[in-house]
Order: C-alpha cells, then structure tokens, then sequence
C-alpha cells in the first residue's frame, strides 16, 4: 500500500486515498502568536534557494558509496514519517479540484531556478496553489512576481487539461505533511521533484495506476512515446507497437491520454501482484 | 520499494567555477541556464526583501549556481554562451575556459530593457490584527463569559438553569459572531483582501469557505484562549473546524459546577455564532456538531452547504 495513503488516507474519504481526503487540503488562515513568539518561515522573510539542496547531493556522490548509503537512509526515514509528493492522473487530478479552495494558477518556481523561465502572466503560468496558502503568496515575491490567477474548479480542470495535451506530468506537493498546498504540472528534468526521483531516487511517489498497452488496439502510431517523462513507454521497434515497462511506469496517464486508438488504460497498481509495493 | 537510476558514485565530477564579477545579470542574461544539456546551473535571488521581487537587470540580485555538477559532460556549450566569459570548467585536470571576448556590460544592457517588478503597494499584513485579539477578548474572553453565566445561574432553581443558560449562550454567541465579524470588516488584511478579490474573479469561488472561516477563526483565537483553530476540512462543500479541550467548558465546570458544565448550555453560544455568521453573509449551510466536549472531549462543528 501506498505508505502516505496509510498515513494520511481515510476509508470513509476518498477510498483512502490520501489525495481525495478531504482533510488534507484544510489549513487554518490564522494563528495567535503567543508571547514570546518567534516568527519563522515566510513570517520573517524571503525563503531559501530552490533546488540548492542538489549542492549537498552531489557532493556526497562524489564521497563514495558509503556515504551515499547514509543519506538514502536518510531520505527513506524521512519519507517513512511522511510529505514528499505523489504522480496522479489527470482524473484524479480533476477530483482534487472539487475538494480544494481556493485555487490558484502561479508560476513555477523550478523552471524559473533551473531554465531561468519568466512566467509573468495567467496565460504563461504552469503551476497550481491550493489552499489558503495562496491568499498569503505575495509573501514569496519571488515565486509571486506579481500574481495569482484564482480559477474555479471547472477552469482549473480546463487548464489541467490543456496541460495534460502539453505533456506536462501532473504531481502534488505537501507542505508540512499532510497538508497538500501544490500541484505541480511539469517533466523531467525541469521539475525539481521529478528530476530528484529519477537521478536520487528522492521524494516523488509513483501514482496508484500504472498504464497497460493493449496490443490489438495498438496501431503503432507513436505518439504516445513522445510523452513518457520517466523512461517507461518505448516505440518497439520488433512488434511494431508500444512497451511500457510497468516497474518503470509512474501512472501519469499522459500516454493513454495521447493515444488516438484508446489503446493504453490505466490499470490500478494494487491490482498487480508485483506492482502494489513498488512506488 | 523504489526502482531508480544508478547514481555514479565515488568519482569527482567537473568543477564548474562561475565568476561571480563578471556574471551580473544571470537571471535576465539565462544563456547558459537555457542551453544546457544536463540542466546543470540553477539561478537563486540574492538578498530578497520582504513583499518586493528582486530587480533580475540589477547586479547581484541573482547568483548563479552550477548544482548538478553531476550532469555535466564537459560540452563546454555553456562556455561558448557566457556572454562574459564567467565559466571555467575543469575535469581530469584540464581547464576549459572561453576564448577572450569582447567586454560587455550586460547590467547596462539590462538595464535598457523594461521589466516591471513586483512590488507591494504598502507593507501589507496578512495576519490577525492585534487590534481585533484586544478588542474581542476585552469583550468576549470564555473567562469573563463563564463568570457571567455563574453569576446569572447563581442562586437560580435548578429547573430554571437549563432555560436561563440556553438564553444566555445563545445571546454570547450572537453578539460575539457579530462583533467579530464587524472588526474583521474595520480591520481588513491582508489576506481578507486578497479572498475577496479572488472571489470576485472566479465567480464567488473560496468565499465560502474561507470567508466565514476568517470571521469563526478571529472570534475564536481572541476569546478562547487558543493559538490555532483547527480546521479540518475547508472547501467548496463544507467547513468543519475542531475546539479540543474547550476552556469555556472546563471553566463552566470550575465556576458552576461539573452538573451545569454537563448540561453542554454553552454550545448554543457556539452553534448560534455560527448560525448568525452564515444568516449575516447570506450563506446557505446547516450547522452540525460532530463532537461534543462532553461525550468526546472535543467540540467539531461541521458547516455544510445547502
């Protein structure tokens, strides 16, 4: 089972889905500081480099396997008491819009640190805020830049969906576990979160599906293996159809999206014998 | 279970040195960030002020950072693109550096180019007005209310208890709902402004819940002694939010008694502030309680939408 559905997922909400669980896109908006309190985070100021983390990552490559070996434990210790990130498809995606308020289009932090993208209007933003937190966001002028597009549900699922036919994978963020604030709509290697799962093996969760070719539907035509973010889907060139390596899979969903022959679906992960623990 | 790449371990990448003299201007210039294989370089604000963007043409308001020294595979593209000649790379003990170019000042070119800044119009507050916890407790705190209610229970037969308290909590609650609604009006922040105008721009979405969770958190942060409210669920459908280990109630106990404590009086103060808010702002929901201090050691209301 998915080790944040364990944690965070409710039977009575969402299946026990963590992501449908109500509750975890609910903050408060205020808080009384008691005397004496010390204020922190976005309170005081401008926050930390974004993606800096790597810095660190790289050098302890670069000691060797041993020290490698401590900061996995590291990681997976901190994974194990939750946070991190999760893929989810599309129509899930569509689901979380109806249980989270409000909702923002903003611009991406990542591109902006990694390929220096300027996203200074509705039309150039490629990610989304939930919660309350994005009545605060002009205290982080540096992902702000002047703007937060607040859309209802039915506009935010119409912009998933047109990120969904860009080919931008869609994953949420918590922000102090497990309170789920963003819902990032990027690839790799722009996506700081991506890109850590892939090269470190950080963070990012795979998401409940994984996607499954159909080969009598299969016509061979392609465009789906323009599409895969994680290295899963291939044209075979022998069979003259797609192959999506399962254990690779993410269950994004962008592959079965694309498909014009409705070839690919998208097959619950703990339906699989050999797939339900790996994520 | 993760299934991942191997990472290269226990070799020295490229060391990658910027010149941080020359390379003013990283995140308005963006060569080498854009035209990098191994999306090495990342560019981070230097400095940054509160609720004021930095100004990416002026000198050092960014840095540039080559991260994932890991990716890099001496391609020396990124050295052919500085404008500046600011990258020197260096693996297996060969540098690799730029040719001498012709000096430019990319911050004077910046400079020419329009790029408007995000600055904050004044130095906004998003959070809860001191102005309002004053007030509100001054008038509202659960240690003068119970006081009140033992006063106005004192001496009273016990049939009547039950009849005068209703009135009385129903009547706390209505005046301290309001009272806390109109402060919250004469003591806008923030982050009320911010609600509203994105209400407006998408068709009334978050103003419920958001904006009887605004008034409900102020009412309760000033009178019952707590540092957060904890909500927990806020979206289009409901508003539900928990007071664990109510003070008024536990007063209640102190001042009159566990049996009048017990006859639970004081949730009509809560239930009816809830109710009024939702009349005052036209909100259609029913108001439910979802746990009771004295069955479950915590009060949760749940508002949900007619």
């Amino acid at each position: 089972m998915c080790h944040l559905c364990e944690l965070y997922g409710d039977p009575t909400a969402g299946g026990g889905v963590w992501y449908l669980n109500p509750k975890n896109y609910a903050r408060q908006m205020y808080r009384r500081r008691p005397p004496g309190y010390v204020p922190s985070g976005a309170e005081t100021g401008p926050e930390a480099g974004v993606g800096l983390g790597g810095l660190r990552t790289v050098q302890i490559m670069e000691q060797g396997p041993e020290a490698w070996a401590e900061y996995q434990k590291a990681i997976a210790e901190r994974a194990r008491r939750g946070g991190g990130s999760q893929v989810v498809p599309i129509r899930d995606a569509e689901k979380i819009m109806d249980i989270s308020s409000p909702i923002g289009l903003i611009a991406c932090i990542c591109r902006k640190v990694d390929r220096g993208i300027d996203e200074r209007s509705p039309e150039e933003y490629t990610c989304m805020g939930m919660g309350v937190g994005m009545l605060k966001w002009e205290r982080w002028p540096e992902r702000y830049k002047g703007g937060v597009h607040f859309v209802n549900p039915d506009e935010a699922k119409e912009w998933l969906w047109k990120c969904d036919k860009l080919g931008y994978v869609h994953a949420l963020m918590t922000f102090g576990a497990p309170y789920i604030g963003g819902f990032c709509q990027c690839e790799y290697p722009a996506c700081v979160a991506i890109r850590g799962r892939l090269d470190f093996g950080t963070g990012l969760l795979k998401g409940h599906h994984v996607a499954l070719v159909n080969y009598d539907k299969c016509n061979g035509c392609g465009v789906c293996a323009q599409r895969c973010q994680f290295g899963a889907l291939k044209f075979e060139v022998t069979i003259d159809k797609a192959n999506i390596d399962p254990f690779q899979c993410f269950g994004c969903g962008l592959c079965e999206t694309a498909c014009p022959t409705g070839a690919i679906h998208l097959e619950r992960r703990a339906s699989i014998p050999a797939l339900r623990e790996v994520w | 279970m993760v299934y991942g790449r191997i990472p290269t371990l226990g070799v020295k990448f490229p060391q990658i040195e910027i010149d941080q003299a020359k390379c003013t201007v990283p995140f308005w210039c963006k060569q080498c960030l854009q035209i990098c294989p191994g999306m090495v370089f990342s560019v981070n604000q230097v400095n940054e002020e509160r609720l004021k963007e930095n100004d990416p043409r002026l000198p050092g308001t960014y840095r540039l950072t080559p991260v994932r020294r890991d990716k890099c595979s001496v391609c020396n593209l990124c050295i052919e693109a500085c404008p500046v000649n600011a990258i020197k790379i260096t693996y297996l003990e060969q540098t690799y550096q730029g040719v001498e170019k012709e000096a430019i000042d990319l911050a004077a070119l910046a400079q020419k180019e329009p790029y408007s800044v995000f600055v904050a119009p004044r130095p906004y507050s998003f959070e809860l007005p001191d102005e309002v916890v004053t007030l509100l407790e001054n008038d509202f705190s659960y240690d003068k209310a119970t006081t009140k209610f033992a006063e106005a229970i004192a001496n009273k037969p016990k049939g009547e208890i039950e009849s005068i308290g209703k009135k009385f909590w129903q009547e706390y609650g209505r005046d301290w709902i309001k009272r806390a609604y109109q402060l919250g009006e004469e003591y806008p922040d923030r982050t009320y402004e911010v609600l509203l105008e994105a209400a407006d721009r998408s068709g009334g979405y978050g103003r419920f819940p958001h904006a009887p969770q605004r008034v409900i958190e102020f009412a309760y942060l000033s009178s019952m002694g707590v540092f957060t409210l904890p909500v927990i669920e806020n979206n289009q459908y409901r508003l539900i939010y928990k007071m664990p280990e109510c003070p008024t109630f536990k007063a209640i106990g102190e001042k009159a008694g566990e049996e009048v404590a017990n006859l639970f009086l004081c949730s009509q103060g809560c239930l009816t502030a809830a109710e009024t808010l939702l009349r005052d702002l036209g909100i259609d929901a029913l108001v439910e309680m979802e746990g009771t201090m004295p069955k479950d050691g915590f009060c949760q209301f749940a508002i949900r939408r007619g």
